[in-house]
């Protein structure tokens, strides 16, 4: 008897697993796999040929200008990274701690951008940065330019952009890490004489550590493989890895040299993440 | 004195960070809106005068019309196949207890942070291989991939918050198991589980990052086919089209809020 | 309420007549014993209370009987049935939930109805027996509201009348009361003992609230640390209590650890002397607040002089605690609040020792 409900319930649980491991190992796992092994391909052009060869990535490495599109690439993203932590900080903070009906509207306004198309983001800051956009029309008239100047195609441009677009997920992970904390360990550190100052270094920071991190890393892994918004608003003259990819592979066809850089950039990409990881882990984790 | 003025300092940045993070984050979408109601040839801000000539244009275009058809058809495949599947995994996550439940969890997730380029080429290579890149699989496929997270988190979510001793009550109450999860648990998550499908219709929807691999030989989307044509020109009939994604996200993400609420849309 | 047939009051359960019987039953999470040998039975239409601090095993002894926590070892019949292994949905029990766990996407009819339709009821019966059900709680007004839409209260009574429609051979209550407020708590628990005794349902209630224990239950099981302390008539536990924790639990009073002389009298630690007839051997001493009398002229046995450590006003009488050669005792008077005692004040006490429990050492299992 207790033998058969154990075997069921299996049963059951295999059942309901089957197709999400399915799916996740056959478009996930195996894709990431053929990916590694197609960029240990000596052909230069699509798929063609077989045999082994590390000249992709020595390549790579051995070429100045890869190495530093890969390194800028990484300043970008941590420049993105930490102006979303500044600004993205404050304003999670505050959506915790607002009553729900104040929190709607600001969550709505969070969120959009977040579902909306990518491209259409893109597209409004078009409309904002361009040669007859808003703000050179604005500055023209304000007098501060004299005649429109060229906004777009500069790397601020492409970091700002960076910025709005991951902003929300920093926002989100601050706040459902801030929801955690009560408020009350607040009233107790003013109660013993804490500011507001002290309070947030010493109550709130290390407490919202974890959520701090979570958005840092999905920003920073999403800034350093962007190759939309980099082509789009910075065209030719901003090179950023995601964008060369992009280019090597589309346009270039050259699959082979595509997978090395693109696992070049995830390998490194989650080097960096765990390193951070771990170097906060250290400094933060309350021990006991 | 000085810590008064680091708390004055401190609530004024704050506040000002706020309005500026807001603006920020709405400002590309309402421009864009605006924007397409243009009457002139050319993009300009401010627009100039009032029409709904663009949009005319944009539903006489047949590229721009078939992937409207494309991306509406492959998201609502994705909607309810994800629905299924993120069910089934999530369910399994929340009541059972197994070997590799943390892996699988991990493994579900990450589709959030393997990067679009390495997916889409990845994705694109495979199909390639399969010879299947002329039909909609990939697109299709690719999609729920990365779904994926989203639905799971959402429905486990749903189910976590959900009382179990319901469940119990029912079971006292001499319902079958079988009878139990159709009358009494879900019910009580229906909200997340509309939710978690209107969510994934929408990351399907709008996504571009790895579509723009998947539409390789085959089917375009309407995100793909306007990083296209933004790519090469610049008019307000991408205003016209962006307009229309906008308002369909906006109607998504209201419902969604009307449905489990504005805390749980994260 | 509904009248009371008088003779119940007097309901004595025959002893060998069994509705839920655990045999030597244990639960254990890993190494941790929630659970451990503990053998109750409930006895044919009487109402069995389970009383002990949290974490006595109390609320899984239940659940085990539902069928929601699964024994790690024993067996546990209904009527007669082994269901030690069965699934809840098998078992002929109804469950009031400490949060009452109405299904708050169904209607008050339509939660009482819900266990009828698993039993497969023809439908007309199904809603004769909703409407007498809701007539028992009088409550036939809200039979279309959801469950949000109803006071603890009343949500109380729907949770105990979706219990009760399928005629369970037992009721079970979980903490019925612990979410209502202190008077409303008052006249549920009257008004759930009526329904009950109308309705002759046997039933197993879990309490941490000793007073709920004592005014409710015909017997009641005493649990502490996973087992059984006692099982008996409220009566027999508070005045005869076998071992010094259900002493403690049951009411207040002051625990004296000493020894039984040879001529019958007991002598504590610090040297009090209480004359009385016990069995020789070391012992302990139960003295509640009602045994310590203040002295009267005509008092009989001997006067003590007790110190007052505290008082404690309560308007209708006054908690005082005294230092009586060295052991501290807590009795109980009246004193108007200008005569109130004071910290260091000499009053002359008298112990009765007519009713006075001594529990021998070896009796005291731990």
């Amino acid at each position: 008897m207790k033998q058969s409900l154990l075997k069921r319930r299996s049963l059951t649980l295999v059942i309901l697993l089957t197709p999400m491991v399915l799916l996740l190992a056959g478009f996930l796992v195996l894709p990431v796999l053929g990916l590694l092994r197609s960029s240990f391909l000596p052909s230069t052009h699509l798929l063609d040929g077989t045999g082994f060869s590390l000249k992709h990535y020595v390549h790579f490495f051995s070429d100045t200008y890869y190495s530093s599109v890969l390194v800028e690439t990484f300043v970008d993203g941590l420049i993105v990274s930490l102006v979303c932590l500044l600004i993205g900080f404050p304003t999670g903070y505050s959506l915790a701690r607002l009553t729900s009906a104040a929190r709607r509207w600001r969550m709505i306004v969070v969120i959009l951008p977040l579902t909306l198309s990518l491209v259409v983001v893109v597209f409004g800051w078009l409309i904002i940065l361009g040669r007859n956009g808003l703000l050179n029309s604005l500055f023209v008239y304000l007098g501060i330019f004299s005649s429109p100047k060229t906004l777009l195609f500069s790397r601020p441009a492409v970091l700002i952009v960076l910025v709005q677009q991951f902003l929300p997920f920093m926002i989100l992970s601050v706040m459902s890490v801030v929801t955690q904390i009560h408020p009350v360990l607040e009233q107790a550190a003013s109660n013993l004489r804490a500011n507001r100052f002290v309070t947030f270094r010493k109550v709130i920071l290390p407490l919202a550590v974890p959520g701090i991190l979570v958005g840092f890393n999905i920003v920073f892994v999403l800034s350093i493989s962007a190759f939309i918004t980099p082509r789009l608003i910075g065209g030719a003259r901003v090179a950023m890895l995601g964008s060369l990819i992009y280019e090597t592979i589309m346009a270039q066809l050259n699959w082979p040299f595509g997978a090395a850089m693109a696992f070049v950039l995830f390998v490194s990409g989650l080097a960096f993440t765990v390193a951070l990881n771990a170097l906060v882990a250290s400094r933060f984790t309350v021990r006991g | 004195m000085r810590a008064d003025l680091i708390d004055r300092l401190m609530a004024v940045s704050g506040t000002l960070i706020r309005a500026l993070v807001y603006l920020m984050l709405a400002s590309p979408a309402i421009l864009v809106v605006l924007s397409s109601f243009t009457s002139s040839d050319t993009m300009n801000f401010p627009p100039m005068g009032f029409s709904l000539r663009w949009y005319k244009v944009a539903f006489a275009n047949e590229l721009f019309m078939a992937a409207l058809w494309t991306s509406t058809y492959v998201a609502v495949l994705v909607a309810i196949v994800a629905l299924l599947v993120g069910f089934a995994g999530a369910f399994a996550m929340n009541r059972f207890s197994f070997r590799g439940k943390a892996f699988l969890q991990g493994l579900a997730f990450s589709p959030l942070v393997v990067p679009a380029v390495v997916l889409g080429i990845g994705l694109l290579q495979l199909f390639a291989w399969l010879d299947l890149t002329q039909t909609m699989y990939p697109l299709l496929l690719g999609h729920l991939v990365l779904t994926i997270p989203y639905v799971v988190r959402t429905i486990l979510a749903s189910l976590t918050l959900h009382d179990q001793q319901l469940e119990q009550a029912a079971m006292n109450l001499r319902a079958t198991p079988f009878r139990v999860i159709r009358r009494i648990t879900l019910p009580l998550i229906m909200p997340g589980l509309l939710s978690a499908s209107i969510f994934a219709f929408v990351t399907s929807f709008g996504n571009v990052t790895v579509s723009s691999f998947l539409t390789y030989g085959g089917h375009v989307t309407l995100p793909v086919q306007i990083f296209a044509y933004v790519d090469t020109s610049y008019d307000p009939l991408v205003a016209a089209v962006s307009s229309l994604m906008i308002v369909v996200t906006l109607v998504v993400i209201l419902t969604i809020e009307r449905l489990i609420g504005a805390e749980r849309l994260a | 309420m509904l009248a009371l047939s008088k003779e119940r009051d007097n309901f004595v359960p025959e002893a060998d007549d069994l509705v839920v019987e655990l045999r030597s039953v244990s639960k254990y999470y890993g190494e941790v014993a929630a659970v451990s040998n503990t053998s109750i039975g409930v006895r044919r239409g009487e109402l069995l209370c389970l009383l002990g601090p949290s974490g006595c095993g109390k609320t899984t002894t239940l659940r085990m009987v539902a069928g929601f926590v699964e024994p790690t070892s024993g067996s546990i019949t209904i009527n007669g049935v082994d269901m030690t292994r069965q699934p809840p949905y098998r078992r002929d029990t109804g469950m009031v939930f400490q949060s009452y766990a109405l299904f708050p996407h169904m209607t008050v009819a339509q939660n009482i109805e819900f266990g009828l339709e698993n039993l497969k009821w023809p439908r007309d019966e199904r809603k004769a027996r909703v409407e007498e059900m809701l007539r028992l709680v009088e409550l036939p007004h809200l039979a279309d509201r959801l469950p949000a839409q109803l006071s603890g209260g009343q949500q109380q009574r729907i949770a105990l009348a979706r219990a009760l429609a399928m005629r369970p051979a037992v009721l079970l209550l979980d903490e019925p009361f612990s979410n209502l407020d202190a008077q409303l708590r008052l006249r549920m628990r009257e008004e759930l003992r009526e329904v009950v005794r109308s309705v002759n349902v046997t039933t197993l209630f879990v309490t941490h609230d000793q007073e709920e224990a004592l005014a409710m239950s015909d017997r009641i099981v005493v649990m502490n640390a996973g087992q059984v302390e006692q099982i008996g008539t409220p009566g027999e536990i508070y005045e005869s209590p076998e071992t010094p924790f259900v002493a403690k639990f049951i009411g207040w009073c002051s625990l004296l650890k000493g020894t039984v002389g040879p001529d019958g009298s007991f002598t504590s630690a610090a040297g009090l002397r209480l004359d009385g007839n016990w069995s020789a051997g070391s012992a302990t001493a139960v003295i509640r607040p009602e045994h310590v009398r203040l002295s009267t002229d005509d008092a009989s046995g001997p006067s003590y002089q007790g110190r007052v450590l505290q008082a404690h006003y309560y308007g209708g009488a006054t908690r005082i605690v005294l230092d009586l050669n060295g052991e501290q005792l807590t009795m109980q008077e009246r004193f108007p609040f200008w005569r109130h005692p004071k910290t260091g004040d000499l009053l002359s006490v008298t112990i009765s020792t007519d009713d006075l429990r001594v529990i021998p050492a070896e009796e005291d299992r731990r």
